[in-house]
């Protein structure tokens, strides 16, 4: 149940992973999202591979479950790095044309009609939203 | 967004509104809006993606990587839209890659550019 060289495998496995993400959330906030992030990309092979390896050792309880979650997160990361391409759509309005009026739910929970705001400019965004 | 915020002044300044649209609920909008972080933007929600749909903005199938949110859901293509006082397209932008953010610095300039042709 107890192995101490697993439990240092899971654990380091694990804190690379957390640290990653750490790394990746300072990036997305200061804007700086490289197209391919290749040195996370390696960092969480690399990872991946020595969580694999940490539970191919004698078992550990502790060991085991972070080095799963360490899988988990490293696995989850290269997946989205390769998938994170948006599909393009074009917008059904170009250049120059008049924008579809619309009515959405605002903040209030009321009604809310982008023709309220004629006669000034207005950024539209459309964003994900916090998912 | 926080950065869309910091800039908004300047946004103001051009009588520019700001307006952004998410397929996030109400609630999730009224939350949003009540912690006070983004006074400046209006926020919207679309939760049925009709609007999205009407612009042709929808992410079907989109990876959503959150916690405690399903893997896969229907979701916006990440759009910036300039509409003129008489509400036509001046400019817009859309996103390739959803890790990729627009920078809001670059919009406005973008917008100073659009608004002064």
């Amino acid at each position: 149940m107890f192995h101490l060289p697993t439990l240092l495998l899971g654990l380091l496995a694990f804190a690379l992973v957390r640290a990653n993400r750490v790394v990746h959330r300072r990036l997305v906030r200061a804007l700086r999202v490289p197209r391919r992030p290749v040195a996370q990309l390696v960092a969480m092979a690399l990872t991946a591979a020595l969580a694999i390896a940490t539970l191919t050792r004698p078992f550990d309880l502790v060991g085991y479950t972070l080095a799963a979650l360490a899988l988990f997160g490293a696995g989850r990361f290269l997946f989205v790095a390769f998938r994170s391409r948006l599909p393009a759509k074009r917008l059904i309005v170009t250049e120059g044309q008049p924008a579809p009026d619309f009515t959405a739910i605002d903040a209030d929970g009321r009604p809310f009609q982008l023709s309220s705001l004629a006669g000034q400019p207005v950024l539209l965004k459309f964003y994900r939203g916090h998912w | 967004m926080q950065r869309w915020q910091a800039l908004a002044p300047r946004f103001a300044k051009l009588g520019v509104a700001l307006v952004a649209i998410s397929p996030d609920t109400p609630a999730e909008v009224a939350r949003m809006a009540a912690a006070g972080d983004l006074p400046a933007i209006r926020l919207l929600s679309d939760e049925s993606l009709a609007v999205a749909a009407a612009y042709n903005r929808v992410h079907e199938g989109a990876l959503t990587d959150y916690p405690r949110r399903p893997l896969r859901r229907s979701l916006m293509v990440p759009t910036t839209l300039l509409l003129d006082a008489a509400g036509r397209v001046r400019w817009s932008e859309q996103s390739d890659d959803y890790r990729l953010r627009l920078d809001a610095e670059r919009v406005l300039a973008a917008v100073t550019r659009a608004l002064a042709a």
